[in-house]
């Protein structure tokens, strides 16, 4: 009997490794623990620097209308992630299939090339009352549509700049199954239909997760989106925040929304990541 | 071999990345006194910036600049103290907060002889009432951009609620800018700090919400000469680059409305007070507050500088030896006529009865809970 000790175990790392950790470790503390405890602190913090709940007094009281706000962006961000999700599933499906696949993904991520800020301004020349798009309207008679500073217009915002991050990592999952699974599937005597809802979808759920979560993170707490295309009308929870930092300078009121948000978030996140199970976490982000 | 040069040229890299962290400290020990520098802190896009390489090669002060969006954001980086600024441009309500916070110095007037230049109808404002720390740069109005051949009328604050532009008016998204309209309406100043005439006011917003195509600051100035809205409520250099936009726009100052003054201040915490002196004093030079008036479309309150303005003083040749400037293009200046365009420098009975912006003090934080529950209760 000859058994090879395996290579790498788990949770073992030679000792001579460990220490190239610790950039990121000086990292993380730096960038992720050392500001999440600076909001907690400030959260907790009233004007003359003493300790104060009044924070999270006034996100739950105010008549409600903090938290409102806060239901309703989330709402309007699960929205987005789902219509990501429906017109993103069948996107990614067809491009795994496709033989020259790697030049309509160039062609695809081409625009993300671009900035981000720009990409969205350009958004409100197509959109504007005498914008591109009511032009082509008029031009074949049809009456003009005024959908900017509106919700649609936002959600339209958001699946325009985060499609993308639902495509590719559905497209990397659907790409790492393996073909004679496919083929096997079909042997038995299973219809295209069952060996997609059976073998195919199964598969590809690490990367639907991936998707979900690297869409609707940035779409609950983006303040651009909503305040280029909303015009100031569609507010969300993240420019509440923006506002109590950049402009009203109420960093104890923002440090407790961004709380409450991170809170609600976690939430959303486990309730989404039942799916998440050990044998399924191949494919994941990308 | 090829892998030891890897190695010495990743060494290198590595040795030259580090030396960068340490590029900011230069100037901060001995060399400071061989050489002269100064920190700017200025608005984004507030002066021509071949005025600053002209300071430079003039006085061999070295000028580190950088730029800031907001007064408040101003403030947030003055008053954490990370850097080290001599010169900043705040308007007039942070002025009057800074000092009395005691965070600006007294200004050496003595070494500013160009300020005698400047018109007497911007010194001595409440802010600064005994002429101590402040220098005027550019001031304006705030009032109401309208497309004519949208509106018919020429509006007022009453305007902005009537039901007739639904959807054709653009709010201001600044706090004050978009308070000062409802105040006004009501009779009561732009600085008011009454709790309970503030909630009128937020009560009056909040009617004229559904009437709102969008708030907005920056992009007020596009939307209007796209024109996707009729009626804005817009600062006068918005309202000038807008008309250069698109031939249909107007500006009106409604009768009560808000008059800012923008000036330079030297910060207590400056180390270059000296060289702030002589930076101010430059820019109060006429040659130089034309620059930046042509660059920038904001008024200048130099009455020197209007001289070489007005056709019956002046010609092409003395404007262009004054700006080191070809003739024609010192003619193309004075064919624009600007001393007779009524958003730049509007006729003294239009600002007459415009009230100044004051620092609210306390009431700052009511103007921002109540413009927090305005922008929540939207939708």
């Amino acid at each position: 009997m000859k058994k090879s000790k395996p290579r790498y175990r788990a949770g073992s790392i030679a000792d001579g490794q460990k220490f190239m950790a610790i950039p990121l470790l000086l990292w993380s503390i730096m960038f992720i623990l050392l500001p999440l405890a600076v909001v907690l602190y400030n959260a907790f913090l009233d004007p003359s620097g003493g300790f104060s709940l009044d924070a999270f007094r006034k996100v739950f009281s105010s008549d409600g209308i903090y938290l409102h706000l806060l239901l309703s962006s989330l709402w309007l961000a699960v929205e987005s992630t789902l219509i990501c999700l429906l017109l993103g599933y069948p996107l990614a499906y067809i491009l795994s299939r496709h033989a020259s696949a790697s030049v309509m993904i160039l062609v695809f991520i081409l625009p993300m090339w671009m900035n981000f800020l720009l990409r969205t301004y350009s958004w409100l020349a197509i959109l504007g009352k005498n914008g591109i798009l009511n032009s082509l309207f008029s031009l074949i008679g049809l009456p003009g549509i005024n959908i900017l500073n509106t919700r649609p217009a936002v959600v339209l915002g958001m699946i325009y700049n985060f499609l993308p991050f639902m495509v590719l990592p559905i497209y990397n999952s659907l790409n790492k199954i393996d073909p004679s699974l496919i083929e096997a599937s079909g042997d038995l005597g299973a219809s295209e239909g069952k060996t997609f809802l059976k073998v195919v979808l199964p598969l590809s759920i690490p990367g639907v997760y991936s998707g979900i979560s690297m869409v609707f993170l940035p779409a609950v707490t983006t303040f651009v989106i909503p305040s280029l295309l909303g015009g100031g009308k569609v507010d969300m929870i993240g420019n509440i925040i923006e506002s109590q930092f950049l402009k009203t300078n109420n960093w104890a009121f923002g440090s407790a929304l961004s709380l409450i948000l991170m809170v609600l978030i976690f939430a959303f996140m486990k309730a989404t990541s039942k799916y998440n199970t050990e044998e399924n976490e191949r494919g994941g982000l990308i | 071999m090829k892998h030891s040069l890897r190695k010495i040229l990743s060494l290198c890299l590595v040795l030259a990345l580090a030396a960068s962290l340490f590029t900011g400290c230069a100037g901060g020990g001995n060399s400071k006194r061989e050489k002269r520098e100064l920190s700017v802190f200025n608005w984004g896009d507030y002066l021509d910036m071949s005025v600053l390489d002209q300071f430079e090669k003039e006085t061999g002060i070295h000028i580190v600049y950088s730029v800031y969006e907001t007064n408040e954001e101003m403030y947030l980086k003055l008053s954490s103290g990370g850097s080290n600024y001599d010169v900043l441009f705040p308007s007039e309500y942070m002025i009057e907060r800074l000092i009395k916070e005691n965070r600006l110095a007294k200004l050496d007037f003595s070494r500013i002889p160009n300020y005698g230049l400047l018109s007497d109808v911007f010194k001595g404002m409440a802010y600064d009432p005994n002429n101590e720390y402040a220098v005027p740069y550019t001031w304006g109005t705030l009032g109401i951009l309208y497309n004519d051949q949208m509106v018919d009328e020429v509006p007022t604050w009453e305007t902005l609620w009537n039901e007739k532009y639904k959807g054709e008016i653009i709010m201001s998204d600044s706090v004050r800018d978009a308070f000062t309209p409802a105040l006004k309406m009501l009779g009561y100043s732009c600085n008011e700090k009454d709790p309970a005439h503030l909630n009128e006011a937020k009560e009056l917003l909040l009617q004229q919400a559904p009437l709102v195509y969008g708030y907005y600051v920056d992009e007020a100035r596009d939307q209007m000469a796209m024109e996707n809205a009729a009626l804005a409520v817009v600062f006068s250099g918005d309202a000038l680059e807008a008309a250069g936009l698109n031939e249909h726009m107007a500006y009106v100052v409604p009768e009560y409305s808000n008059l800012w003054v923008d000036s330079m201040v030297v910060p207590a915490s400056a180390e270059h007070k000296d060289e702030a002196m002589e930076f101010i004093n430059f820019m109060c030079r006429t040659d130089i507050v034309l620059k930046n008036m042509l660059e920038l479309g904001y008024s200048t309150p130099s009455q020197d500088a209007l001289k070489y303005l007005d056709p019956e003083q002046t010609d092409a040749a003395a404007l262009s030896k004054l700006l080191d400037c070809t003739e024609e293009y010192a003619q193309e200046v004075l064919d624009e006529e600007l001393l007779t365009n009524e958003i730049l420098f509007p006729d003294e009975s239009v600002y007459a009865n415009c009230e100044i912006y004051l620092d609210l003090g306390e009431a700052n934080a009511i103007y921002d809970a109540l413009w927090t529950e305005i922008k929540a209760s939207i939708r």
